[in-house]
């Protein structure tokens, strides 16, 4: 069943907790505008935002709780052993090469470029909700967090055309 | 063989530096990043970069205009790209040339524009 993001943040102690109970839920959660924007308010609540003397770890929580949320959903369909290899390469770009390498003589190797396409749909469709959202500081959260997932959707899709 | 061009990437998301870093370094480039204003403007006298990506939005709102503006005081010749999201309806409407800026990339980026404009602006040897 959905599961409402931004309740399961106000209930978390803490982000880690958030994380683990966001992967638990393997994907199947709603992510409309409306939750993008009710979970920012439930971040902003916890971490209001400042314009001088930023507190920069806060700002970077964001970034983090939304492409967490983000990925998480991006990998909604795919097996748990392919949502673990593009969790650690996105998490560590610099070891995507790497991580790839070994992916690829993995069980669900020979599927890589197949996942990849699927990958790289599921974001696309998720900024268009993104984009979606009205200006403001939740959305420039979101596209940070976006960001960065599309910048590493961009280098795995160098490392793979190279090893083909 | 030729020194590669080197690039400075300042960005508050460790995440965007490090991805962006990647990238570049898997295109040929010299990258270093910074993760505030601050720090960007300490590397940025230390390695002497060919290119600047920098955001907006750091310690402070406007610490990427205040980056660029430094820079362009002491080295008006360099490019500084501006790498943010605030659109591209306002980027065409508060003068990024006049604050320092040589043009910017919305997030998220295109990174094969981007590439394209790094490449045009490699120092000729």
């Amino acid at each position: 069943m959905s599961k409402n993001l931004a309740d399961l943040f106000r209930t978390a102690p803490d982000l880690e907790d958030f994380f683990a109970e966001v992967k638990s839920l393997g994907g199947n959660f709603s992510l409309t505008t409306e939750d993008l924007m009710a979970l920012g308010q439930a971040y902003f609540e916890r971490y209001p935002e400042k314009f001088v003397q930023r507190n920069l770890d806060e700002v970077r929580l964001g970034y983090q709780l939304t492409r967490f949320c983000l990925l998480e959903k991006a990998l909604n369909d795919f097996p748990e052993e392919v949502k673990e290899f593009f969790r650690q390469a996105f998490d560590k770009p610099e070891a995507a090469s790497g991580l790839l390498e070994t992916f690829r003589l993995s069980t669900y190797g020979d599927k890589l470029q197949e996942y990849f396409v699927q990958l790289q749909a599921s974001l696309f469709e998720i900024k268009t909700t993104v984009d979606e959202l009205p200006k403001g500081m939740i959305k420039e959260r979101f596209l940070g967090g976006l960001s960065t997932l599309h910048n590493v959707v961009y280098l795995l899709k160098i490392l793979i055309s190279r090893n083909c | 063989m030729p020194d590669k061009t080197k690039v400075l990437v300042i960005d508050d998301d460790p995440a965007i530096c490090v991805s962006v870093k990647a990238i570049l370094e898997a295109s040929g480039y010299e990258v270093f990043t910074a993760l505030s204003g601050q720090e960007g403007l300490e590397l940025f006298r230390q390695v002497k970069p060919d290119l600047v990506l920098c955001d907006m939005m750091m310690e402070d709102i406007d610490a990427g205009a205040k980056v660029a503006g430094v820079i362009k005081k002491e080295r008006p010749e360099l490019p500084v790209f501006l790498l943010s999201t605030i659109g591209e309806a306002t980027a065409r409407t508060i003068g990024l040339d006049e604050l320092g800026f040589n043009g910017v990339f919305q997030k998220p980026v295109n990174f094969d524009l981007l590439l394209s404009v790094l490449e045009k602006h490699r120092p000729k040897n």
